[in-house]
């Protein structure tokens, strides 16, 4: 774990913490903001055993998403992505992560699980506004059609040649889409400056 | 650009995906019992076929799992999609 005194957003030398958030908008409507040190945990186990996924509700309150690409729970206090079949990222409010750790290694012990403590590895950046889907679609394959990837749906795939985590939270008729975007820190700054340049001004 | 179904996650472009070759080779149960030759067999020799291919791929930019696919090395359709310990479909095989 980093000494929190240290802690450094990947995107610190883009100066965004002295950018209001209303002047981080880009173009007419659209919102970027990064989230960092939000808390993150990856848990690997065995869904088909009932004991393992009791264990797990004791400890987060929230049931794993089974359904591929989906998730569960509120990102503003725990919430489990699905990653893989027996794959899940957690995400808890920021300085949450030794409390989640200590929880979930209490309720599995001697069960065949992994838990990582992966709070440093990765940035959320949120994007929101009416363009924030179709600056995604100009570098990514994914289908990302209303129709197709609804609210409450993620998806690991490839943004400007970079691996991420996409999330769309909600889909505001007015506002329009609001998603999450999880990157590895060494990409935050490339993909930062790609949205940018992807949006219209 | 191939739109392979990842079956967990569903139609993805090829680009998320690696080829892992030929599917369904098993490795010997006795390593030490076989020849120079029939070890260099299992290592390197694969099939080189024209049409039906079983092979493996893995969604490697997305879920990261394994899994086999029959596709068919002319016209590159992929004519089924089955998990890492199944067999191939009876139709195929």
């Amino acid at each position: 774990m980093v000494e929190t005194y240290k802690r450094k957003t990947p995107l610190a030398n883009l100066g965004l913490e002295k950018v209001s958030p209303s002047e981080q908008k880009i173009g007419k409507s659209l919102l970027m903001t990064e989230i960092p040190y939000i808390a993150k945990v990856n848990l690997r186990g065995d869904p088909a055993k009932k004991i393992f996924l009791k264990g797990v509700k004791a400890a987060l309150n929230i049931q794993l998403p089974k359904i591929p690409n989906t998730v569960s729970g509120k990102f503003s206090e725990v919430q489990a992505i699905w990653l893989g079949p027996d794959e899940w990222l957690l995400t808890g409010r920021s300085g949450a992560e030794a409390k989640l750790l200590k929880n979930l290694q209490k309720q599995t012990e001697n069960m065949h699980v992994a838990i990582t403590d992966i709070t440093d590895s990765r940035t959320i950046m949120q994007l929101s506004g009416g363009p924030a889907l179709s600056i995604i679609m100009k570098g990514c394959t994914l289908d990302l059609h209303p129709n197709v990837f609804k609210p409450g749906q993620c998806a690991q795939t490839i943004l400007a040649k970079t691996n991420v985590i996409i999330h769309l939270l909600k889909f505001d008729k007015k506002i329009g889409p609001t998603l999450h975007i999880y990157v590895q820190n060494s990409f935050a700054e490339h993909l930062w400056l790609w949205l940018i340049d992807a949006a219209p001004t | 650009m191939l739109v392979i179904e990842c079956p967990w996650c569903g139609p993805r472009s090829e680009e998320e995906f690696t080829n892992g070759g030929e599917a369904h080779i098993k490795r010997p149960s006795k390593p030490s019992a076989l020849s120079d030759e029939e070890w260099a067999d299992y290592v390197f020799m694969r099939k080189n076929t024209k049409g039906i291919f079983l092979e493996r791929w893995s969604h490697s930019s997305g879920c990261r799992r394994w899994f086999n696919a029959a596709r068919n090395t002319i016209t590159n359709e992929i004519a089924a999609i089955y998990h890492i310990n199944e067999k191939p479909p009876k139709e195929i095989s």
